[in-house]
This record gives structure tokens, sequence and C-alpha cells, in this order.
């Protein structure tokens, strides 16, 4: 089996697309996975990675793809003509699979990548169709997806006509274009054969239902496992793992008797890097995909196309999502750094995204126990590169790798917005990498969890982590006065946050801090005298953004984020 | 003939069951509350009864389909739905916006 990172679309304007082929380079169909919008692609990320590899098991090829502004393709998510955009990406993922000889073409879309592909199916029809937990209009993404922002987030509401939704904004002409997307409104076959998976609590209203019952041979199932999947945590469990296999095997059903042989020369050939930016003076900005490591990690490369050695900001997953950062963050920072001569990597630790695993590692954990080990990898990875240094990158996970990364192997520099430094005690982290311990809980809530001293029992250490994970504890924890946990410090019952960023300014690390309000509260614990002190000393910015969501969903909170760190590491570190 | 869809009952202009009684059915199916809901008192926090943001977007979007209404923006609060009484005065304010 083979998976290949490939550049497709427009020479300017890249798309880009993970192509996985069946052993031989041959398959009994093509499938065009088209992912949601916005905050769900970040969650179906997973569960379409495995049914990408499902499906290639089964000798069916997959193109998995990012439309144009999202995720690792070029462009941005504030262009002009999104839904244009957007539908032409569909346009040409469809084609390059067609342009491959696939018996069978069909696509699977959840959420809004459904609609976009059945919008598309209707432009020409498809050999088969997968409506997965389908948007049936744009309209009912928008009110969906305003509605969760209003009672997760809150928040005052967009004045200029644009729509604020977990993570991202759209704006007044793509709500109007988007609210222009309806399939009820269309007619004609989509596919063949399809397939309409629903959640059980959420079946088509009628115009939908109606609109399907003459788009072809028509199969319905259930959506298990939605909620879960597209909700904050984003858990992928079993019920899910049944849908895809449901998916799966519907597929199988309907894909060519024997394999043919598919034409992918062409497009392997766009494998290595594309030019996704301009800097001044015309010098392109350039992206490689790359693998690193025994774990073969998964990486996007992005520098100048005539780089000298320069520092590299290195960007580490939040929470399951993939190197493309919150929001799409990190993207947009490596494309604003790399004009300024700044190099970046983002990438997924083991496990996680587009990385593989060690032997034995779980998927989608967090907190992978193998992320020094990662780190370690990455930065040997980068030392073939001329990096002149290395800056850490991280939001909430991401931001407890990032001090990990520069406590056990040295940093020019750490960014770390939100930081979440859970029960496990970052000592532990820094022993030697394929150590027994265990890894802290996935998902671990943000709070005062006790980090115990190296020197105490593990009997003891683990009751004061499990007193730590009941919420009577915590709020007794919570409550403690700066002092109390000051005089935990010195004990060495417990170690203050603080510790951990002095060790980082004594290493010469120049360390950015940004969180809100209650993150401050819990960074500063035991250690508000000290961090005042490495803030006056210059080797500590610590900016707090009194109203900051933890996992920057609010409105703006991204482009705040993106100033602070843009401007602080162009400002440190550009030549 | 026989659909696979669904007919919201307001579409059918079928006779409704009490206001209430869909309340906590549909609380019931999309809430997943920790508790039963059609026991949990009028005035009890769906939220502190372990109601996330995704589910009470869920019960939205039920509640609209069932009372074949539509919440304005100026509704999507969190305090809309934070309980059976909460959720059966917005649904009667906007079943019937002129009382």
């Amino acid at each position: 089996m083979t998976r290949s990172s490939i550049w497709f679309g427009p020479g300017d304007r890249p798309l880009f697309g993970m192509l996985h082929l069946p052993e031989h380079g041959t398959a009994r169909a093509g499938v065009v996975l088209c992912s949601p919008l916005g905050r769900e692609d970040l969650w179906a990320h997973s569960a379409y990675r495995l049914l990408a590899e499902r499906l290639e098991e089964e000798g069916i090829a997959v193109l998995r793809f990012d439309y144009d502004g999202t995720g690792d393709s070029a462009g941005e998510q504030h262009d002009g003509s999104r839904v244009a955009a957007w539908s032409a990406s569909t346009a040409q993922a469809m084609e390059l699979m067609r342009s491959t000889g696939a018996p069978v073409v069909a696509a699977v879309g959840m959420r809004m990548g459904a609609l976009l592909a059945a919008l598309d199916a209707v432009r020409r029809p498809l050999d088969a169709l997968v409506l997965w937990d389908p948007c049936w209009s744009g309209r009912s993404f928008l009110r969906e997806q305003r509605a969760l922002q209003a009672l997760s987030v809150g928040g005052p509401e967009p004045t200029d006509g644009s729509v604020q939704t977990p993570g991202f904004r759209y704006d007044a002409e793509t709500v109007a274009d988007l609210q222009r997307l309806d399939l009820a409104g269309t007619e004609g076959p989509l596919a063949a054969r399809l397939f309409v998976v629903t959640r059980p609590d959420r079946p088509p209203d009628a115009r939908a239902g109606e609109r399907l019952a003459g788009a072809g041979k028509l199969d319905t199932g259930s959506a298990l496992g939605q909620q879960a999947l597209l909700s904050v945590d984003g858990r992928f469990g079993s019920d899910a793992q049944r849908t895809i296999e449901s998916i799966v095997a519907w597929l199988v059903g309907v894909a060519a008797e024997e394999p043919v042989r598919l034409e992918v020369a062409p497009l392997l050939a766009r494998e290595e890097g594309a030019v996704v930016g301009a800097a001044a003076e015309q010098r392109r900005i350039v992206e490689r995909p790359v693998r690193i490591g025994s774990a073969g990690l998964f990486g996007i490369l992005t520098e100048l196309e005539d780089a000298a050695r320069a520092p590299v900001a290195v960007c580490f997953n939040t929470g399951k999502s993939r190197h493309v950062g919150p929001s799409r963050l990190w993207v947009d920072l490596a494309r604003m750094w790399a004009a300024r001569g700044i190099r970046t990597l983002r990438v997924d630790l083991s496990g996680l995204g587009d990385s593989d695993t060690h032997p034995g590692q779980r998927r989608d954990v967090y907190y992978p126990g193998e992320a020094l080990r990662d780190i370690e990898e990455v930065a040997g990875f980068l030392a073939g590169c001329e990096a002149s240094g290395l800056v850490f990158v991280g939001l909430c996970s991401g931001a407890y790798h990032a001090v990990l990364g520069a406590l056990a192997l040295g940093a020019t520099g750490v960014c770390a917005c939100n930081p979440v430094f859970t029960g496990r005690p970052i000592a532990h982290d820094l022993r030697p990498p394929g150590g027994a311990e265990a890894g802290p809980e996935p998902g671990a809530a943000p709070g005062p969890a006790p980090v115990a001293p190296s020197g105490m029992g593990t009997a003891l250490r683990r009751r004061i982590a499990g007193l730590a994970r009941r919420d009577a504890a915590r709020a007794v924890l919570r409550a403690l006065p700066d002092g109390a946990w000051w005089a935990l410090d010195r004990l060495g019952l417990w170690s203050a946050p603080a510790t951990y960023l002095e060790t980082l300014v004594r290493a010469g690390s120049s360390v950015l801090v940004v969180v809100g309000a209650e993150e401050a509260v819990h960074l500063r614990r035991g250690g508000a005298r000290r961090m005042r002190r490495l803030a006056a000393g210059g080797g500590l910015r610590f900016d707090v953004i009194e109203d900051l969501d933890h996992a920057m969903f609010g409105p703006h909170d991204r482009d705040r984020v993106l100033e602070i760190v843009y401007a602080h590491v162009v400002e440190q570190f550009a030549a | 003939m026989r659909t696979w869809w669904s007919n919201s009952r307001h579409d059918h202009g079928e006779v409704s069951p009490p206001v209430d009684e869909t309340i906590r059915s549909i609380l019931a199916q999309h809430a997943h509350l920790s508790c039963d809901a059609t026991q949990i008192g009028d005035d009890a926090d769906l939220y502190q009864a372990e109601m996330t943001s995704h589910a009470s977007v869920d019960v939205m979007l039920a509640l609209e389909d069932a009372f074949g209404i539509e919440f304005p923006n100026d509704m999507l609060r969190k305090s809309t739905f934070r309980s059976v009484a909460a959720i059966r005065e917005a649904v009667s304010t906007l079943l019937n916006p002129a009382a």
C-alpha cells in the first residue's frame, strides 16, 4: 500500500491532497473524500484517514484533499469567492480521479463535504456517491454552526453580515453564497448508486428525501457516533468506526470486479513541493511535505525558495487536530514567517494527524508518551536542514509539547498559547524515550493538577494525581491561596509552571506565553513573583488576553493570537 | 407511501401532545442528560445535568422541527435552553408571538 502527498489543480494556486493507492498501483474503484468545513473538518480528519486506509486495504484508491484556502492547500480563508473556490476544488479533485482511469469513480462527503460533492455530481453524475451525515443546504450548516458558537463560546454577533462559527468566520459574501446552496433546489441524477447515511435522530427532511428519491438507486444507513465525532473533544469511538465499516462495505459492493492499473505518474511528479505564495522581490514561498523518523512523522516545511540558513519554527498539534493548527493558524503563520525569512515545520506527532505510530502505540492520544522521542527526531531532521535555531510553537497540548521539547533539547524560543500542564509531570516526559511510564490521560482537563517530584513514591504520586481529577478535590485546590501553592512548590509536593518557564529563560530561550484570564491564574500559581521577575528581565513575555477562549473559538481570538505570535517571532528571530 | 425521511408533526397537522411532553421527549432523545428527562424538575439546570453545547444545538433543531418554529438569533443563548421551564417559555413565545 502506498500513500503519497500530492499537489494538483492550478499551478499558481495548488491544492494539497493525500493519494492512497492499493498495492501494485491497481484499483477496483477511485473514491474522492470531500471534507466537512471549518471546525468539523478538524475533528473528522481521523475518521477520514481511517476510511481511506480501510478502502485502500480493499483495493480501492482514495484521494483526500483540502479545498482552496483550507488545510494545506494554497489560499486563505478570507479570500474572496470562497464557495466558488470550494466548488472548483471539488470539481478538480473529481477530474483528477477520473483522469487515473479508475473503473468506478465515487465520492464520499461528510456534512458540507456531502453537499459540495452532491452539487458537483449534479454537473457530472458519478458512478457512486455516499452522503455521510450531510448538510442539505448551506443555510442549515450556517444556522447550526452559528447556534453552536452562541451556545458554546458566546460573544457578540458580527454586525457586518458575516457569521462567526467556532474558530472560523465566514464573511458576508461567503454567507450569501452559502445561503444559495440547496440540494433540494437541484434536479437530475447524482449517481448511479447512492448511499445516504444519516444520524438516527436527524433523518432528512421531506424536501431532501424527495430530491434523493430521484437521484439514483438509493440505499440508506445510520451515521452512528456523529455527535461525539464532531464535538469539541472529537471522540472517535466504536460507533463511528461501525459507520466507516458500513461505508467501506457499500463501496466494495459497487466497485468493479477486476482492478485496473491507474495512471498516476503525472500526479506523483508533483509530489515534492509547491509554490503557495510570494514574498517581496518576487521571491516564492514553497511548501514541501516531509516524513521524519521511525514513525514517519508527517509535516509540511514552509520556506522561501532560496532560503538561507534560518531559524525554524516548529508547530505542534493542538489536541487531536492535525498539523494545520487551531483554525488553520499554523498554515497562515508559516506562510507569513516564510516571507520574513523564517522557516516553519508544522508537524504531526506520532499517532496524530497524518503521522504513523510507533510499535504498539495508540492513535489519537493528545499527549503521546512518545512525544519527546518524536521531537528529538524532528530536531535531528532539522539539523540537516541548516536550521540556525529552533522555536517551538503550540496551543494547549501543543504548548505543553513546545515547553517539553525546549526543556529537553534547548530552543532558541518558545511560543506557548494557553499551555496545559496536566497530571503528568514534565519531569516524567523528560525521561529517556522508551521509558515505561504511562502518559497523562488523553484530553485531561486543564487545571491545577499537581506535579509530583521525582523522588516521591509512585503510590503517593498516583493518589495525588487521582485526587486532582475529582471535581470536588479540584474545587478545593482552586481555592488555595497563592501562598499555599508556593509552599507546596517549596515542599516539593507540586511544581509551579513558573519553574519550567524560569528554566527555559535561564537556558537562554526567548519565551512568549499568550493566555486567557483563567489560564493566567493557573500559570501564575505559586510563582507569580518569579514570573514578574522573568518578565522584567526581558526573557519572558507574558500576554494575557482577558476574554481569550481556551481553544481560540471566540470572535477575533485567532487573529489576535496570530498578530502577537507572528510579530514576536519576527522581532526576535528574523534576520 | 412509506418514506424513509422525516415529516415533522407540524407538517402533518397532527394533534400535538402537550408542549411539556414534547420538550421532555426531545430532551430524552437529544440532550444526553445524566438523569431521566421525563422526571427532571422544571427549573433544574440542564447544563448541570451534563447537556453539552453540542447537545443543546440538537435540542434546538429538534424543537424547531417539532413545533414548526425558528429560534431567532437573539434567542440563541445558553439561558434559552437552561431548563424545561425556560424552553417552554421560549417555545410559547415563538408559538404565540402576539401574546
